[in-house]
């Protein structure tokens, strides 16, 4: 009995050491992809961020870009004018906090995609416009400048999209 | 992942809705509800028609744009080339005090005749300036 006691026990603590082994070298493993989700996110949260404090001081001016594209009526573009600053900032801080991730991030990128969408159908459709992403910052900057930033920020979403779900297919713990 | 997710953007939204709304009461800068609002310093087309008044019509949109088309009439005037556009401006003849001018650009949505308007009468001290609400798009649904 004593030895089959023994037996168990020496058992039992090489389980405790190997996976301990493994998680050590999951760790590691997972370092680089964490610390590169932590750099995607706070590009992605400050860029946001700064997007809708630049444009939240005049809403007026941001109603007037939003009617340029032609594609939503007055009442609706005052109410995205004074709403959707303060959602691209509160989104932002969600997104660096890691609060609300997937929520914050499924919001951040449906407004990319919008706005991307918005942006692609004024020029096809020959509207001269500012795309006012980023307030007084973005007037002037030319399309091709636009649209390569808009496609480097959907990129950058696609990552985090990707290890978010690499994420909750291996339970990782928040970074 | 779906649930919470879905869970999450409802937080946020909520969220966003209160400073929203508290902001949307004490900006300086409101937005405005009815389509038809006349911002500061604009004019309606149809006013401007109707009064008969003598207008000197300033085109604020780049010099492409106005090759293109323009309200019959019109002076180029724009901030790329404002040093030298001002000068030929001046030196045209067209205005003269009194006479009621009136900036437009490409639609209501541009800022350019805004920024012309408030150049050409706080810093070049020229009076009875206006912007014509709707811009060009205006002037072609008419």
């Amino acid at each position: 009995l004593e030895k089959e006691m023994m037996r168990t026990e020496s058992l039992a603590s090489l389980r405790m050491e190997s996976a301990f082994r493994g998680s050590l070298f999951a760790e590691k493993l997972n370092q680089p992809l964490q610390i590169t989700e932590l750099c995607f996110r706070l590009f992605i949260g400050v860029m946001f961020f700064a997007a809708g404090a630049l444009k939240v001081g005049d809403p007026a001016k941001f109603q007037q870009v939003i009617l340029n594209y032609h594609l939503v009526p007055h009442v609706v573009a005052a109410a995205m004018a004074v709403y959707l600053p303060w959602l691209e900032m509160i989104c932002a801080v969600a997104l660096v906090l890691r609060k609300c991730y997937s929520g914050a991030l499924a919001i951040l990128s449906g407004l990319m995609v919008i706005f991307f969408i918005g942006y692609l159908q004024a020029i096809a459709r020959g509207i001269d416009l500012s795309c006012g992403c980023f307030g007084k910052l973005s007037e002037g900057a030319p399309p091709w400048m636009i649209i390569s930033r808009d496609v480097v920020f959907l990129a950058s979403m696609g990552l985090l999209w990707f290890l978010e779900t690499k994420n909750n297919s291996t339970n990782r713990k928040d970074f | 992942m779906l649930r919470k997710t879905c869970g999450n953007i409802i937080v946020l939204g909520l969220i966003a809705f209160v400073p929203a709304i508290v902001w949307g009461f004490l900006t300086p800068r409101p937005v405005s509800w009815e389509a038809d609002a006349l911002k500061e310093g604009e004019v309606r087309l149809a006013d401007v028609l109707q009064s008969g008044e003598e207008i000197l019509w300033i085109d604020a949109r780049s010099e492409s744009d106005f090759n293109k088309e323009h309200i019959p009439g019109a002076i180029l005037l724009n901030e790329d080339r404002w040093d030298d556009l001002f000068m030929q401006f001046m030196a045209s003849g067209r205005w003269r005090p009194g006479i009621k001018i009136v900036v437009y650009c490409g639609s209501s949505g541009c800022q350019a005749s805004h920024a012309v308007a408030e150049r050409l009468s706080k810093k070049s001290g020229i009076p009875n300036v206006w912007v014509l609400k709707g811009g060009c798009e205006a002037w072609k649904k008419k």
